[in-house]
This record gives C-alpha cells, sequence and structure tokens, in this order.
C-alpha cells in the first residue's frame, strides 16, 4: 500500500472530502483485496470496504498519530472483514461470487494472459479456500500484501508467535493438500 | 541444528525473511547436506509460497466509492446533550439544587401561602398576649381556646 502523507490525513479529519478521495485512492486496492480474500465474497468485500472508509472518516479526528496511519487501516480492515466472515451464513455461494469478482478485474487482459491468469487464480482461490479463516487472514497479510511478522501482529491484535503458528499451520495445510495431488 | 528445528523456521522465519543473518545462513548449510530438509523446503516454496507472488491486485468497484461518498455526506447525528463525564454532571446538578435553595428560601419565606398562614398565626399570637380577646383571667394567662377554659 501507498505511504499516506500526515498532511493529508489532516487535511481529511477537517472533512475535507477531496483530501478524503485520495486516502480512498491510495488505499481502497489494499482494503478491498484483504477483503475479499478473506471474505471470498465480492458483495461481503464491498460491504467490508465501504464500512472500513466509513469508519476511518467518522474517527480521523480522533486519530492522534500515536501509531502509524497504516497499522490502524490493516487493524479496521482485518477486523471487519473477519466479523463479516463470521457473521455470514452465504458460504455456498462464496467461491463463486469470488471468481466473479476477479474476473471482473483483468478484462483488459491479453488472450494468452489471461489463461496463465485464469489458471493462477483458481490455484490461488483453491488454496485460500484450505484455510480457516484466521488462517487466511494471515497468509493474505504476509504473501499477498507483504506484511511483516510484527505487523501481522498488530493488525489481528495477536501474538507474534500466534501469528508463525498460524502461518506454519496454513503452510502444512498447503503442504499436505499438494501432496495428495488434489490441486487443480 | 537438527532437522526438527530447521524444518520448523523453514515453515515460517525462513520463507518469511524474518531470520537474522547468522541463523539464516546456519540454515542455508544445513540444506545442503539433508536432502530431506532440502526437498521440503523446495516443496514449500513451490506450493505454499510461490503460488502467492503472482496474485494480482484487484481494484475496489466504483459502487464502492459512491456507496461511501452517500453515507458520509449525511451528517453523523450527533445527540444533542452528551454527558461526557457523568460523577460531574451529577456533582453540578447537586450543586445547582443546593445553591438554588438557599438564595430562593428568603423568597419563598416571605411570599406565597406559607408566608400568609404563618404571618397569621404570628399576628394571631400577638394578638392573645395583647389580652385584647377577653379571655384572660386574673394572672394574666390567656383562656382564648374553649379547651382551655375546659381544664380551667
Amino acid at each position: 500500500m501507498q505511504d499516506i502523507s500526515k498532511e493529508l490525513l489532516t487535511q481529511a479529519s477537517t472533512g475535507d472530502i477531496q483530501a478524503f478521495e485520495e486516502i480512498y485512492r491510495l488505499a481502497s486496492s489494499f482494503v478491498y483485496s484483504v477483503a475479499l480474500r478473506v471474505t471470498r465474497n465480492a458483495d461481503e468485500a464491498k460491504e467490508v470496504s465501504q464500512d472500513v472508509f466509513i469508519k476511518i472518516y467518522n474517527n480521523l479526528r480522533s486519530f492522534r498519530f500515536r501509531s502509524s496511519f497504516k497499522t490502524w487501516l490493516y487493524r479496521i480492515t482485518t477486523n471487519t472483514a473477519l466479523n463479516v466472515l463470521k457473521k455470514s451464513s452465504k458460504d455456498i455461494n462464496r467461491r463463486v461470487n469470488y471468481d466473479v469478482a476477479l474476473k471482473a478485474n483483468d478484462d483488459s487482459a491479453t488472450a494468452t494472459h489471461a489463461i496463465e491468469m485464469d489458471d493462477n487464480k483458481k490455484l490461488l482461490s483453491s488454496l485460500l479456500d484450505m484455510l480457516n479463516p484466521d488462517q487466511r487472514a494471515c497468509i493474505v497479510l504476509r504473501e499477498i500484501e507483504g506484511l511483516n511478522y510484527r505487523e501481522i501482529s498488530k493488525a489481528l491484535s495477536i501474538n507474534i508467535n500466534t501469528v508463525r503458528s498460524r502461518l506454519k499451520r496454513a503452510r502444512e495445510t498447503l503442504l499436505a493438500h499438494g501432496k495428495r495431488g488434489d490441486r487443480p | 541444528m537438527n532437522c526438527k528445528k530447521v524444518r520448523g523456521l523453514l515453515m515460517t522465519d525462513y520463507v518469511d525473511g524474518e531470520l537474522r543473518p547468522g541463523i539464516r545462513s546456519r540454515i542455508k548449510e544445513h540444506l545442503t547436506g539433508c536432502s530431506g530438509c532440502r526437498t521440503l523446503e523446495q516443496a514449500l516454496q513451490k506450493k505454499a509460497v510461490e503460488p502467492f507472488k503472482n496474485a494480482q491486485k484487484v481494484q475496489a468497484p466504483g459502487i464502492v466509492w459512491e456507496g461511501i461518498k452517500e453515507a458520509i455526506a449525511v451528517p453523523e447525528r450527533v445527540p444533542v446533550f452528551i454527558i461526557r463525564r457523568p460523577a460531574f454532571a451529577l456533582a453540578a446538578c447537586a450543586a445547582l439544587i443546593f445553591l438554588m435553595a438557599v438564595f430562593a428560601r428568603p423568597f419563598f419565606i416571605s411570599h406565597g401561602p406559607v408566608a400568609e398562614y404563618m404571618q397569621e398565626q404570628a399576628e394571631f399570637f400577638a394578638y392573645l398576649d395583647t389580652g385584647a380577646n377577653g379571655f384572660m383571667d386574673e394572672e394574666g394567662i390567656g383562656l382564648g381556646t374553649s379547651i382551655e377554659e375546659y381544664f380551667l
């Protein structure tokens, strides 16, 4: 995710919609990507993204820069996504909805590239499906968004060793699945 | 470093680049001499790490920002009266009531039905004291009521 300056945040905290739109432009890809990959549902990812930015807008005035904005954003995003996922009972349609959302993102891809991307998407999708929500959140933050252990532990409000154990179990699951040879 | 420890680190800190350089180079050394751990490391990279490296970036659909804009355009409903410190508010109310009681007392004493009644009673007793009612005995004790007459 791109850096967001203190000036921009201060400006947005006064109710400046243009400044807030700029924050949205810089952070929305991260928020939507995490939300989509954790919830595995496009409608819920939209709902999570809207919730996250509305929470940010309403609470920006009380943000005192004691922690970094990124950490705050990571935490709000993962918490909101996990809460929505836990409440949700749309598991049956989740996978289909997720694939449709990803397909909508690569309309401009060339045919060959599209096939490669499609294969990779299917693989990624099936890998994420194997993990429980907590492991999935850790893998998404680490492998796709590139957060380090400390950032993940702050985002999920868990101990660094819990981050390690969730990543270890997630990878064990992925390896076991690969050994069985039932990967697409 | 034994295989168990190496495998534990391979699954986490090693692939995630969280190890100190010294420990990392010791693991690399171990991998050159241990085919079992080397196989695990290769499988791990292929099946659990590399597939995520090519994950495409996804953009939020335009409808997301539209929804946000709509929501933030409506000002958040703020309660008309917010009590941020209830204990302080309670103390302030108690002080106000006390002050009203102290300063308003003279007003209520000199006006209103209670004050009128008290005034009437005072005048009546003064009237008894003067003996103007005609019910005074020889020693000057007032006999202003039928009860007094009865006992005497």
